[in-house]
């Protein structure tokens, strides 16, 4: 499949007060057409600002210091601010976590609509709000008509949420990113959102990279999956293989700590901290969480180890079986352990 | 006897809408339940179901309208203020995110050492030595007593929130939401916190929360709500295992499951919350409801016996049992 977007050992760094933030350390992501990419990973894992690089909406101070980031064959990172613009919303299309606070409370939807679709060179007058009003239909919005009429506050926050999708998609983007488009939203709507999304980006063959920490979500509708730790990706593969045979230890204990509406178990913790950022550990970064980290984890940077058709881990024990044994025990043994005697 | 009992609690709210008129909210219509002591019962259901209001009423920061909240032999319901500040030490709350319930400006040992002022007449000594020994208990080290909540982690953060809440020795604890602004690494390490506490202090929880997932863990009974109204309570296992309410099924059906060959193909419930302005004259679920029929929608739905400790308010799920 040809891959559309292709982020290779991309860094960002956050100059502050109290030195440099070391946000993004070498991310690489490839995402081809009608392809849905899940990025999952604890808060500050760097997530949303690779969303963010990715469309040159980098918040100051921030800075990408090196890597490519190429789409359909260009590096966007020499592009001017002008053919950004018009690559956001015309080809490269964003909903945001909050669908309150990503509409402007003083227009009425119809006239968003009609800014959108204004910026992006697509259709005006009749034929705009026609559009509008088609696309509030297929994202399933009953009297399209007066909602077109009614201002944000009016509407539920599911309501928001799809009108968002719905101006998000009109312009037919070629890649959709979406972060964390269903936090904060209660499960029977998550269910109707993800199931659109997923209809929408199929009939377009849209490619999407959805942002979550919910690994039920990536279950759900993403093809494949990867997992940032600490500014980087640690695995990446297809989901089926990345949840049936996880090969990093982050990856692993992510699963486990993971707790089933389906099944009871008992709950795992990664025992420690994120990294601070302020000063990144050198050679592998979740070492000090690690339960199989030795003594090449702290000198040398782990490869990029293809473990099977598709699956990449970042680790040195990633075809090390005996090493996966060791880290199951160890997780046993956490099991006993007394909650207040794991550090926080 | 039952440490907490709630029967028949009504909330209602003004709002204001366009043009200066007044509506009514219906918050809580009728929520009964009871919590026996040691227990965890779980209160869950979507934004709007009135858990939160629930809460706030049994701790009564909230003054519901009606029913009573009897916490061992005494109605707190309607107490004033003055009477109802010593029963206040007995039922605690933690709150959702521990970065807006702490104050910034106190030092960990001042939060915790705040309703141990107001509580306990203690020496500087005694307090201090209790201070410790809270710390101690959640699993934050004496190096931690003079932070400020920014200078530490969340799940820090919320570790001091349950150390708040225990200074003072309550028999019940509220939890609202505790583990919802939490990373799924953190979030684990809290909810062994709170289980192990339950173990060694005995004390009681209600646990509100819309994360089935955490509540099937940690609860041993659960309550789920709509429109303020319970339309399931009994045993967790029951509960997920073989929900009687057409609610419940639709919410446990929702939940995604992390684990690929899963996904689902099954309905999936359409609609939204109606409104508390207008609520239905029958059946609260009736609007969403993929199993309703005509009379759903003029006949209320009380609560009836569908098992051991297990009731659910549907006729047609469950059947009026001949009087005993």
């Amino acid at each position: 499949m040809a891959k559309l977007l292709r982020i290779r050992d991309l860094h960002l760094r956050f100059p502050t007060f109290r030195g440099t933030v070391h946000a993004l350390n070498g991310v690489d992501l490839t995402l081809g057409a009608g392809q849905i990419l899940g990025l999952v990973g604890e808060t500050g894992s760097g997530k949303s600002m690779t969303a963010y690089a990715t469309v040159g909406l980098v918040p100051p101070p921030g800075r990408i210091t090196s890597g490519v980031i190429e789409w359909n064959g260009r590096n966007l990172l020499r592009a001017t601010d002008a053919e950004l613009q018009r690559l956001r919303g015309q080809e490269i299309s964003m909903i945001f976590q909050s669908p309150r606070t990503s509409l402007n409370p003083l227009f009425s939807i119809a006239q968003q609509f009609e800014i959108y679709q204004r910026a992006h060179g697509q259709a005006k007058g009749a034929a705009a709000r026609a559009q509008a009003h088609g696309m509030l239909e297929r994202v399933g919005i009953p009297d399209p008509r007066r909602v077109l009429r009614s201002y944000p506050h009016e509407l539920s926050t599911g309501m928001c949420q799809r009108i968002l999708i719905a101006m998000a998609l009109s312009g037919r983007p070629r890649l959709l990113l979406a972060d964390e488009p269903t936090t904060g939203i209660d499960v029977t709507l998550q269910a109707q959102i993800l199931r659109l999304v997923r209809e929408l980006v199929a009939s377009q063959n849209t490619a999407t990279l959805l942002i979550t920490h919910d690994l039920g979500v990536v279950a759900e509708i993403c093809d494949r999956v990867a997992v940032m730790y600490a500014g980087r990706i640690v695995e990446e593969g297809p989901v089926e293989r990345i949840y049936g045979d996880p090969r990093h230890p982050y990856t692993q204990g992510l699963i486990a700590s993971t707790l089933r509406v389906d099944e009871q178990k008992p709950i795992h913790i990664i025992p420690g901290v994120v990294p601070n950022l302020l000063v990144p550990p050198s050679a592998c970064m979740f070492r000090e969480r690690c339960p199989i980290a030795a003594a090449t984890c702290a000198q040398l940077e782990p490869p990029i180890v293809e473990v099977s058709l598709g699956q990449h881990a970042r680790c040195h024990f990633a075809a090390d079986t005996g090493a996966f044994a060791a880290a199951e025990r160890q997780r046993a043994q956490l099991a006993g352990v007394r909650p207040q005697d794991l550090t926080v | 006897m039952s440490l907490l009992r709630v029967e028949g609690l009504r909330k209602t709210f003004k709002v204001k809408e366009g043009g200066g008129r007044d509506r009514t909210l219906f918050a809580l219509n009728g929520v009964s339940f009871t919590v026996e002591a040691g227990e965890t019962l779980g209160l869950v259901g979507e934004s709007g179901c009135g858990k939160s209001t629930t809460a706030r009423c049994l701790v009564r920061l909230l003054r519901p309208d009606a029913g009573h909240i009897w916490i061992g032999d005494q109605d707190i319901a309607a107490l004033p203020e003055p009477a109802l500040r010593p029963l206040r030490r007995r039922l605690q709350m933690v709150f959702q995110d521990p970065s807006d319930s702490l104050n910034p400006r106190l030092t960990v040992a001042d939060a915790i050492g705040e309703p141990l002022a107001l509580h306990f007449q203690l020496g500087p000594g005694e307090r201090l030595a209790r201070i410790r020994e809270l710390l101690a208990l959640v699993g934050l080290k004496d190096e931690h007593r003079d932070r400020y909540p920014h200078q530490l982690s969340i799940g820090q953060q919320q570790r001091v929130g349950v150390a708040r809440a225990l200074a003072c020795e309550p028999e019940l604890l509220i939890l609202d939401e505790p583990t919802s602004a939490l990373d799924v690494s953190v979030r684990g390490m809290v909810i062994r916190l709170l289980e192990e506490l339950r173990a060694s202090l005995g004390i009681t929880y209600v646990f509100i929360s819309h994360d089935l997932s955490v509540v099937r863990h940690i609860c041993h009974r659960v309550a789920v709500m709509y429109l303020g109204a319970i339309v399931e309570i009994g045993p967790t296992d029951r509960i997920f295992s073989s929900p009687s309410h057409p609610y419940t099924e639709a919410l446990l059906a929702a939940v995604p499951v992390p684990d690929p060959r899963q996904r689902r193909t099954r309905p999936i419930l359409a609609g939204e919350v109606s409104s508390l302005v207008d609520l239905p004259k029958g059946c609260f679920f009736f609007a969403r409801c993929p199993v309703r029929i005509d009379a759903c929608a003029t006949t209320p739905q009380p609560l009836r016996e569908a098992g051991a400790g297990h009731e659910a308010a549907c006729f047609l799920r469950v059947p009026e049992r001949a009087a005993v």
